[in-house]
């Protein structure tokens, strides 16, 4: 009796499945014309550089409601190989990945489905249908180096980096450079988590810093960088937010963010497939593109112009906005260049120390 | 160099106000750590879930602290989280027979996903978790002791859990060496056979302490997301429930060894900060640096432990030797 009910469930299962199979193999066929477009990335909720690829997928949405879009998060490396690779055997159209470690793996699978087109944040493919959408973060945080040199008291600011790895050096650089620009004398001390997701040690780090005279702190650390944001709170002192638009999360106390508009080109990479131009290659957002920057190059509205003291915020209107964007037009323009700490962007004219008119 | 300059040194880097602050902040999660690995190792217990622990432990007093806008009742919901936790664990590995080792990487693995997964469908966000509802605990500036100059700054000003942390090790110590349970707990994590046959429940007792260390484990989860940090982060326990066992083991499974060798923990990650801004050792050195003191105090202690026994068995053999 047991052995006759079950193998009739076993039975309704098996055909139930067998229905659910057949439903999912004719829909893909409907859908073959529609363009899909996967996004394999760590876990989001970083409210920094994941968080703004994932904004580049809503973006799409949004301009593109054909495309098809997937997000798969994973924490795990390892698993989001598997994931890019599925999804290139699936036939998706566009895979991107996120991140420099992941350049060597995406382009391995890149290699083997020549038939789709690969995109990565954060570095160069050689795969002739991979495509890198690389950052001159250097030039983003000169900005902001510029920003926290105009407004120190101390005569002292601070860098904290998740871990010592070339592109955190990049943005150290870049900041240094923008320090040094407005004012030689202003004391740069660097510091570095050693994780990108410990944000109390972030913040006793931090602590550290204001105990040593520093009074703003640049914070490209994750989430570890939260922790930076609070002790600004915390000790009444500035930091400077990174990647997405962190003004929010102290008000008041985080004076700006260097954006790193990940969104942008994420976005880009899917319109130029839908228009059918992503040739591979290396597309580069910076200062020309209007992809990187202090968020008052974007804004004149933002949290800490709102919430900051008057004072600063007079300062800021007066003179450190117009100050920035001058040299943000310069550097656009090519007139000037920041020097850039993994040298895979030429500079024949870096900024000089003290240049700023 | 003369002792000027070493002293100089020595103030800058190591004994300053600041540094012996971030000290005493950096290692109370820590300590919390320990004290869970220490109840359960004296009860003859090896729990890894530690680590997995104290992330329930962060989420629930973030969670506890935003609906009801009270830092201690975010810590009253945490200790109860922590109760559940151990209880489950304590519940699968002790009396379904559950391999503990197995369960206890269960329990963190599951704990990584649980918090975030939680995040997202009672908060509605991925990641992390601030919101001005989720009220941190503030510092306590103790009077009187406040007033006293150097002291006051070491002493005072930190928030409800440090203070908790500090009674907690006199408490674990008191528990330990002076009541009966404590007995009862020792007796069974050196010899359960002995211990039973003295009438003690040895069931009960380790079933207890894995409980005791989840109170613990939630304890230091509610310092990093409501005393320290306010609001929740994925994976913001970054390996503390580990390194509490390394304490407990270097500590000699002592709460005052557990206390002091965090305090070394805490120390030379606070120096690692002040060296960082001098740009005269490499960063993977610095950050290397506790784990680095860790192995070269335990190695010295075993060395130190492995005369001594010698020292005591020939001592003993002579005796031998002359009362034959």
């Amino acid at each position: 009796m047991l052995r006759k009910t079950l193998s009739v469930v076993i039975l309704g299962i098996t055909m139930l499945v067998m229905l659910v199979g057949c439903a999912g193999e004719t829909e893909i066929v409907t859908e073959e014309e529609q363009l899909r477009v996967a996004l394999v990335i760590g876990l989001l909720g970083d409210r920094s550089f994941l968080d703004s690829a994932a904004a580049g997928m809503a973006m799409v949405n949004e301009e593109y409601p054909e495309v098809f879009t997937r997000i798969i998060e994973n924490a795990d490396v390892g698993e989001q190989q598997l994931g890019a690779r599925a999804m290139a055997e699936e036939g998706y159209d566009l895979v991107i990945t996120v991140g420099f470690g992941s350049a060597d793996w995406t382009d391995e699978i890149a290699q083997e489905y020549p038939d789709t087109n690969f995109a990565i944040v954060d570095a160069v493919l050689e795969s002739p249908n991979g495509t890198g959408l690389t950052f001159r973060e250097d030039e983003g945080s000169f900005t902001v180096g510029m920003v926290a040199a105009m407004l120190t008291e101390t005569g002292k600011v601070g860098y904290i980096g998740g871990m010592d790895v070339p592109l955190l050096r990049r943005f150290e650089l870049g900041f240094i450079q923008g320090v040094k620009y407005v004012d030689p004398d202003i004391e740069v001390v660097s510091g570095w988590v050693g994780a990108f997701n410990d944000p109390s040690k972030g913040l006793e780090l931090a602590m550290t810093q204001y105990a040593e005279g520093v009074d703003i702190i640049f914070a490209a650390a994750g989430r570890s960088g939260e922790g930076v944001l609070q002790a600004s709170r915390d000790v009444g002192l500035y930091s400077i937010g990174v990647d997405s638009d962190q003004d929010y999360i102290q008000p008041g106390h985080v004076i700006t963010s260097m954006l790193k508009r990940v969104d942008l080109a994420v976005f880009g990479a899917v319109s130029s497939l839908v228009r059918g131009e992503l040739t591979g290659g290396q597309q580069i957002f910076g200062l020309a593109e209007d992809s990187v920057g202090s968020t008052f190059l974007y804004s004149d509205d933002t949290v800490f112009l709102r919430e900051g003291p008057d004072d600063m915020v007079a300062a800021i209107r007066a003179d450190v906005i117009p100050a920035i964007t001058a040299a943000a037009d310069k550097i656009a323009s090519g007139e000037m260049c920041v020097a850039d700490y993994m040298e895979l962007f030429p500079c024949d004219n870096p900024p000089q120390p003290g240049g700023m008119p | 160099m003369d002792t000027s300059v070493l002293v100089d040194i020595l103030q800058r880097y190591v004994f300053n106000v600041a540094n012996l602050q971030g000290m005493l902040r950096l290692s109370t999660p820590v300590i919390l750590a320990g004290l869970c690995a220490l109840i359960t190792a004296r009860a003859g217990i090896l729990n890894i879930a530690g680590e997995g622990m104290i992330l329930f432990g962060a989420w629930f007093a973030v969670a506890g602290s935003y609906y009801t806008q009270n830092s201690y009742v975010g810590l009253a919901v945490a200790i109860l989280s922590g109760l559940v936790v151990g209880g489950l664990f304590a519940l699968f590995s002790l009396k379904f027979g559950a391999n503990i080792i197995v369960m206890g990487i269960a329990i963190n693995i599951f704990a990584v996903s649980a918090t975030i997964f939680m995040t997202r469908i009672v908060f509605g966000v991925a990641g992390s978790f601030m919101h001005p509802n989720i009220q941190g605990f503030s510092p306590i500036h103790i009077p009187l002791i406040k007033d006293i100059p150097i002291l006051g700054g070491i002493l005072s000003g930190y928030t409800f859990p440090v203070y908790l942390t500090w009674l907690l090790v006199l408490l674990t110590t008191i528990f330990l060496y002076r009541t009966p349970w404590g007995i009862h707990l020792r007796a069974v994590g050196e010899s359960p056979e002995a211990a039973r046959t003295q009438g003690i429940n040895v069931e009960r007792v380790r079933f207890l302490s894995v409980m005791a260390s989840g109170v613990f484990a939630s304890l230091a989860g509610s310092y990093l997301s409501l005393g320290h940090m306010v609001g929740f982060f994925d994976q913001m326990s970054a390996g503390r429930g580990f390194i509490g066992m390394a304490v407990n083991t270097f500590g000699g499974g002592e709460p005052v060894g557990v206390f002091l060798s965090s305090l070394l923990f805490g120390l030379t990650d606070t120096i690692g900060f002040r060296l960082q801004g001098e740009r005269i050792i490499p960063i993977y050195f610095i950050s290397m640096l506790p784990y680095f003191v860790t192995l070269i105090a335990l190695t010295y202690f075993t060395i130190r432990k492995a005369q001594v026994a010698k020292a005591v068995f020939k001592k003993k053999a002579a005796q031998a030797e002359a009362e034959r």
